[in-house]
């Protein structure tokens, strides 16, 4: 079973790992980081409540104290001791209700009650026609008298409503609880002459309380069920009983504040802020997706580049157009790619040139006019000498065998090309009889050197065909190898006969250029490849070749 | 002697002398404003220089509260120069009566009424009026011309106010006054039959609830006048902002320095069918604690004779535009060509006189109370009607 990979384009590697790189460090350093504030917000936000609650308390606290101190203080003025007495310092007694209800907010009125229990005056005006409860009117009472018992005129004597009625009538708000206070005004031999009813609004208290937090902070009043047991007037707002209650001085009770907050409120920014991060991030990848996008396109640009030269490599296309890129490191990719494109294609054409003009050895060695002429002579031989006609043709097998051997390799032994030329040299031998000398000098040192197939032959043949074949007498040809040193040897195929003519377009120069073209696509101009006559006359070609050329099997080409 | 000795010794002196002078004088205490205040401290001025240091004044007091106040602690002035209806507390701080010879100044009968209770004087009757006048700006209407003492009344002004307080329907301002002052509302309430009666008013007779009634309808219809407090008959006048107002005769100095030429003064509109009647008081001294008895008696005395003196009397009129209580003056200044003193004279013939009792005392309190929470909306007509009838009714208004 084989797993396919799938497999991913390098530019989308490229987009992803871009972006990633810009998301992935903000969630990886803000993630925490919010968890982190999240929790820091909260204890802030539990430390900044209980501060808060302190401070409504101590306010509230203060307000009430103030309502006490000044109200008693109220009472024992001179103006207000008139007014329940005489009419004539109504105006005055206003005035002073009216001062005492704009300092304290929270007071929802005042009644000034004389010493029947009948409203001398009250504020704001509109509490004139609003009567006081029976209950409230029954604690102004016993205020009063108790008062006079006690010989106390500090007295101050609280009491809770929970008469909607009233309540609404005298606060407008549908909390139905009030407190009042009942102050005695003193009178003259430490009587009182009436009674000052101070009426605090639970709601306004809450409105007080509420004001003193900015939202969406809230403060809740709530009157605790359990009796209060200090009787300080400190705690004086937990000094209050239900009206409904037979009397008025028990069970004093307590307020509770309870701050409030809601928790997104706090939490709403951080939420905000990471709902802006992620955006961010969203952004960010997408600045860097489209950045990574354009680099990756740089990038692989000049590799999509690379890979049609190679894919035009492959359909035998060796030009490189544009070697030009953003990137030095791909200019000089290209340079290098183009030099060797440059470098395969010169090789491909030498190669071509080289097969071509081995081929074009081939077929000149498969010239007709040699086989020609040899099969006439065995044809000739086979009546004079059966046996002589057998061994011609059995040289001349051999010899074509090794035409068609030569084809395989580019190379081969000096030791088998002699042999071939040995057997031409038999066979034309046969054909020129003693007008054809030879005589050959090869060291033994060199029969292993590896030469090209049919090279030798080529010249002998040239020398046979130009220099022995025109002459009535015949000639000589001379075959002579020589090392010249660690890596040379040095070829001399000579010939008498006719004499030397200059090569032409004729078959003795193709023959020649031929060989000279084979010596160049191996050595270049090293082989020194020469043609020319000598002083006693004879035609000589020379060359050299190397010692160490290998041998390459044409299946390796 | 040391130096620093010499220097302790006139300064203990001058205190002393200082504390001995100031307790040698004795106090006054008013409540005039503007040109009659000046003049009456120039009348105290040129009587110390005959009598140094005999008299210094005091005020910006609220007389009635202070008065009753400083009963308690016994401190009261020597001397009170204040509306004759203050004289209704005179029992509640002890005050002296007036003797038969006290001064020597001729007084109508209305003018004594003022100052006495149960027939016996306890003032002495300075000055007269304290009526409301129409005044208006002269530019904005035209004039008849006046024929004999009935120069005071436009015609056409008369018409116009009538007409426009013929029903809710005008949209215009005729006049404004401080709407919620009682004094101005008796006025008014007069064109309804409302009348003092011999110690007071009834506030509980149905010509009250009427006049209630039709005072609260006139400030539904002109919430403009229903908010009217000084500034309307003062600035808001001078301005130009009302044509006409109503007030007293203690603010027609300063409106004549405002407008001078273009004053006008008549006698009260019409209400309806009826015409508004002015209240009408004089300015009197009198003395509480007993102080004609006192140490200071022959100072206050010799002030009171000084004040009723009939060049000091006159001067009332010339330099602070108002009605001396003596009588001859009085006539005289009737047949003056000034046609602003004769306005003043029949303005005072044309009023009715505050009786000076305790229970006016009573009613002014009852009636300023219910007459805001009236106008302010907190209680209805009866129910404001009832109040103030509750109020004067109270053990705490005897």
């Amino acid at each position: 079973m084989t797993i396919r990979r799938r497999q991913i384009s390098f530019r989308q590697t490229i987009v992803i790992l871009c972006a990633l790189a810009a998301v992935v460090p903000m969630f990886v350093l803000a993630i925490p980081f919010v968890a982190k504030l999240t929790v820091s917000m909260g204890e802030s936000a539990d430390r900044e409540l209980r501060l808060v609650a302190d401070s409504v308390e101590r306010e509230l606290q203060f307000q009430l104290s103030q309502i006490i101190s000044q109200s008693r203080s109220l009472t024992q003025d001179g103006d207000i001791g008139r007014a329940v007495r005489s009419i004539l310092f109504l105006n005055r007694a206003d005035i002073q209700l009216r001062n005492l209800l704009t300092q304290h907010q929270v007071i929802a009125g005042a009644y000034l009650l004389n010493i029947r229990q009948e409203i001398v005056t009250a504020y704001p005006d509109r509490l004139i026609q609003i009567q006081l409860p029976v209950a409230l009117m029954d604690t102004a009472r016993n205020t009063m008298k108790s008062a006079e018992n006690q010989k106390n005129h500090s007295l101050v004597v609280t009491a809770l409503t929970e008469d909607p009625a009233f309540a609404n009538q005298v606060d407008s708000s549908s909390v139905p609880i009030l407190f009042y206070m009942t102050i005695p005004v003193p009178g003259v031999m430490d009587s009182p002459a009436g009674a000052l009813v101070i009426v605090v609004s639970m709601h306004r208290l809450n409105q007080l309380a509420n004001g003193l937090a900015h939202p969406p902070t809230e403060i809740d009043l709530k009157l605790l069920t359990v009796p209060f047991q200090s009787e300080s007037e400190a705690n004086y707002f937990g000094a209050m009983a239900p009206v409904k209650w037979p009397s008025p001085f028990e069970d004093p009770r307590a307020l509770v504040v309870t701050v409030r907050e809601p928790s997104h409120y706090r939490l709403a920014a951080i939420k905000t802020t990471a709902l802006r991060w992620s955006g961010l991030a969203v952004l960010l990848a997408m600045v860097f997706g489209l950045l990574g996008y354009r680099l990756s396109r740089s990038l692989s640009a000049p590799l999509a580049l690379l890979t049609s030269y190679a894919e035009a490599f492959g359909k035998k296309d060796y030009s490189v157009s544009d070697t030009r890129s953003r990137f030095s490191d791909f200019s000089a990719m290209f340079l290098a790619f183009a030099d060797m494109a440059k470098r395969v294609e010169q090789q491909v054409a030498d190669e071509r040139a080289r097969v071509a003009l081995e081929l074009n050895v081939l077929r000149n060695q498969m010239s007709p006019h040699f086989l020609f002429n040899s099969l006439n002579s065995v044809a000739t031989m086979i009546t004079i000498d059966q046996a002589e006609a057998t061994s011609m043709v059995t040289k001349l097998s051999d010899l074509y065998r090794s035409i068609l051997n030569a084809s395989k390799s580019t190379t081969w032994s000096l030791q088998t090309e002699m042999d071939l030329v040995r057997n031409y040299l038999a066979l034309e031998s046969i054909r020129f009889a003693e007008r054809l000398q030879y005589s050959i000098e090869i060291p033994t040192e060199l029969q292993n050197i590896q030469v090209p197939p049919l090279l030798v032959q080529t010249l002998v043949e040239n020398a046979i065909k130009h220099g022995i074949a025109p002459s009535r007498e015949g000639g000589r040809v001379w075959i002579k190898a020589k090392s010249t040193g660690p890596d040379w040897c040095h070829f001399t195929i000579a010939n008498s006969g006719a004499p030397f003519k200059p090569m032409s377009s004729n078959s003795q120069g193709t023959g020649l250029l031929n060989s000279k073209l084979r010596l160049d696509m191996l050595y270049g101009g090293d082989s020194h490849f020469h043609i020319g006559p000598t002083e006693d006359g004879t035609s000589t070609v020379t060359f050299r070749m190397a010692r160490g050329l290998h041998q390459v099997q044409e299946d390796e080409k | 002697m040391t130096t620093t000795g010499i220097l302790v010794g006139l300064i203990l002196f001058t205190v002393t002398t200082s504390s001995l002078q100031a307790k040698d004088s004795a106090v006054l205490w008013h409540s005039l404003n503007g040109k009659p205040a000046e003049l009456l401290r120039q009348f105290i001025f040129e009587f110390n220089r005959k009598h140094p240091g005999a008299l210094r004044e005091e005020t910006g007091i609220d007389l009635i509260p202070a008065l009753l106040t400083q009963m308690e602690t016994g401190t009261l002035p020597d001397a009170v120069l204040a509306p004759s209806d203050v004289i209704g507390i005179v029992k509640k701080v002890n005050g002296s009566r007036i003797p038969h010879d006290f001064v020597h100044q001729p007084m109508s009968p209305e003018v004594r009424s003022t100052v006495s209770i149960g027939g016996i004087p306890w003032g002495v009757p300075i000055l007269d009026g304290n009526t409301l006048l129409l005044m208006y700006n002269r530019r904005r209407f035209r004039e008849e011309k006046p024929q004999g003492r009935d120069w005071a009344i436009p015609a056409r002004l008369l018409q116009d106010f009538a007409a426009r307080f013929s029903g809710p329907s005008s949209r215009s301002l005729p006049v404004a006054w401080k709407f919620d002052e009682p004094y101005l509302f008796l006025a008014f309430a007069s064109a309804y039959g409302v009348r003092p009666e011999s110690e007071s008013i009834d506030l509980a007779a149905p010509a009250v609830t009427r006049a209630l009634e039709e005072y609260q309808q006139l400030g539904r219809s002109f919430p403009v006048l229903a908010k009217c407090g000084y500034d309307c008959v003062a600035e808001r006048f001078y301005r130009g902002e009302f044509s006409a107002v109503i007030n007293g005769d203690w603010a027609l100095d300063a409106a004549i320095q405002v407008l001078g030429p273009d004053l006008g003064v008549a006698p009260l509109p019409i209400f309806g069918t009826g015409k508004m009647r002015s209240l009408r008081a004089t300015h009197a001294l009198f003395f509480p604690g007993q102080s004609l008895s006192g140490p200071r008696g022959k100072v206050l005395k010799e002030f009171s004779q000084f004040l009723t003196l009939k060049k000091n009397q006159k001067r009332w009129q010339d330099f602070a535009h108002r009605v001396p209580a003596n009588t001859t003056l009085q006539e005289e200044m009737a047949h003056h060509e000034n046609p602003l003193d004769q306005a003043l004279i029949q303005a005072l013939e044309q009023s009715t006189v505050i009786p000076s009792s305790e229970q006016m005392l009573v009613l002014w309190q009852a009636l300023g109370k219910g007459l805001h929470l009236l106008l302010n909306g907190t209680l209805s007509v009866k129910e404001s009607q009832e109040y103030m009838v509750s109020l004067i009714q109270s053990p705490s208004s005897k």
